[in-house]
């Protein structure tokens, strides 16, 4: 896949900004979160050239007979941070091409693979009952779901809700009623700002709404920023999009650790997201960056 | 490993993917054009003007998808795209809908018949990623349907989107608008010429 397109997007200039931005060089902001960005996806890359998507999916690591239950979790994961590689692809060349729509659209794909990856990641530390029911319930709500939307009419519902309970009775859980609805904002309740995020990304950029169109690219219209203000736009999304995705390999670290106890994943993501947040610091604070994205 | 299909077999998937190709071109085509007409006049995002607006949005999204090749897992990254183009063209093409998708029958993306497809490969779940590639997972298997969906709906978005370009060109250039509106026939002929029981039956295996 190759992005041909380099033009920008956007309409016309507006005049000014009018407003003092939190970053003192946007320029160099923006492309060091790029940096940032492109350095955690490699970090998945290499996850994942390690993962058989062929031989024997969806274990893709390894299959629970052979090394265990936990083994399901790292499975999963590695789906999650496919797509999540994926669509950072798609980020990064929306950056490119300077079209903040495009990459407003693929960061909100992410924030929802990275929604299961930290829960899982969350229950592996704290585990907690109520987590455990909640990825329970999500798990079975989405399963219920996707198979609806493959079957139609000819859906065995009762049979479906048999199974669950089997499966339910197989981990110690006795309860019998139907999983409850879920939303895409519970799934994103262990990311740091998700939600919110979710709702902007989503209301600004996935729906059409007359108002918004009538205001700045980089908040889901189609009026051209002035230059300063997109690159500190692009330079905040892709901080996030570095967050998330460096979070995302942390979480998958925790899992990893429970299965054979391989700390590099998580420490390789808590060492990105430190670089990270000194260098926002120092941009923030004016002063020259002192950490770098690795090369 | 999947079983690599005989040559005839090969020979239909080609086809259709070169389908993809040349819708991709199309829409490029279709950008520039737009691109250009957008230039020509002032630009006043209010009241009349925001129909061109809600074009310029799809627009943006449209550049995206036409930046890519298909190879790979490329439609989901197309995916997203496609539906928020959608979500802004739809309003522009209701007047040019077939009466089956007219709206009312359909809640919204009216012109996108292949929308709940999509849906799973832009809004990923543990159920959804353990599919086969045509159901929005990694799972192999499904090319077929996978590639008769990007067809589906980068030909929709293609229709829609020359549709609202052309309504655009009538308005600022005349002499340019039978050209967007051909280019819709001519891709209804060149999807017509697919062997399509060739696909289909493919499809069914």
């Amino acid at each position: 896949m190759n992005a041909r397109d380099q033009q920008s997007s956007g309409v016309q200039p507006e005049e000014t900004s009018g407003n003092q931005l939190p970053v003192t060089d946007p320029d160099a902001y923006r492309e060091t979160m790029g940096r940032f960005t492109r350095e955690a996806a490699e970090m998945i890359s290499r996850i994942l050239s390690e993962a058989d998507f062929e031989s024997d999916f969806p274990h893709i690591f390894g299959h629970p007979d052979e090394i265990g239950a936990q083994v399901n979790i790292q499975n999963h994961c590695g789906l999650f941070l496919k797509k999540a590689l994926l669509h950072s692809a798609g980020a990064l060349a929306a950056d490119q091409s300077s079209n903040p729509h495009s990459l407003a659209v693929q960061l909100r794909v992410v924030l929802e693979c990275a929604g299961p990856v930290l829960s899982w990641a969350d229950l592996a530390v704290n585990k907690n009952s109520r987590d455990f029911k909640r990825i329970l319930n999500t798990t079975e709500y989405d399963v219920t779901k996707t198979l609806k939307g493959l079957s139609g009419v000819a859906f065995d519902d009762d049979g479906r809700q048999r199974s669950i309970l089997r499966g339910r009775r197989q981990i110690g859980v006795q309860r019998q009623g139907r999983p409850k609805r879920v939303t895409i904002a519970d799934k994103l309740e262990v990311v740091a700002g998700g939600a919110n995020w979710y709702n902007f990304l989503s209301e600004r950029f996935c729906k059409v709404d007359s108002d918004a169109l009538n205001e700045s690219s980089v908040l889901g219209g189609v009026i051209q920023p002035p230059r300063d203000v997109e690159a500190f736009a692009f330079g905040f999304f892709l901080a996030y999009l570095a967050d998330l995705l460096a979070r995302m390999v942390a979480g998958y670290g925790v899992i990893v650790i429970t299965v054979n106890e391989d700390s590099r994943p998580f420490d390789d993501a808590i060492e990105l997201l430190e670089r990270k947040r000194e260098a926002e610091r120092s941009f923030v604070a004016g002063q020259t960056t002192r950490s770098e994205p690795h090369d | 490993m999947n079983t690599p299909p005989p040559a005839s077999t090969s020979e239909a998937l080609h086809q259709l993917n070169d389908r993809c190709e040349e819708v991709l071109q199309r829409l490029g085509d279709l950008l520039a054009t737009h691109r250009e007409l957008d230039a020509r006049t002032e630009w006043h995002v209010d009241g009349e003007f925001a129909d061109r607006a809600m074009l310029r949005k799809a627009s943006l999204h449209v550049q995206a998808v036409a930046s890519w090749q298909m190879d790979g897992d490329v439609l989901h990254v197309m995916a997203p795209e496609i539906r928020a183009a959608t979500a802004a063209l739809d309003p522009l093409v209701q007047e040019s809908l077939p009466e089956s998708l007219a709206a009312g029958s359909r809640s919204r993306h009216s012109f996108l018949v292949s929308e709940g497809e999509l849906n799973s490969f832009a809004h990923p779940t543990i159920a959804s990623l353990a599919l086969s590639r045509g159901n929005g997972g990694f799972n192999n298997g499904g090319y077929v349907r996978y590639l008769l969906l990007a067809y589906f709906t980068l030909t929709s978005l293609m229709v829609a989107y020359a549709d609202a370009v052309g309504v655009v060109a009538e308005g600022i250039d005349s002499s340019k608008a039978p050209a967007i509106f051909d280019m819709i026939t001519r891709e209804r002929e060149a999807g017509q010429a697919l062997d399509w029981e060739a696909i289909l039956r493919l499809a069914d295996d």
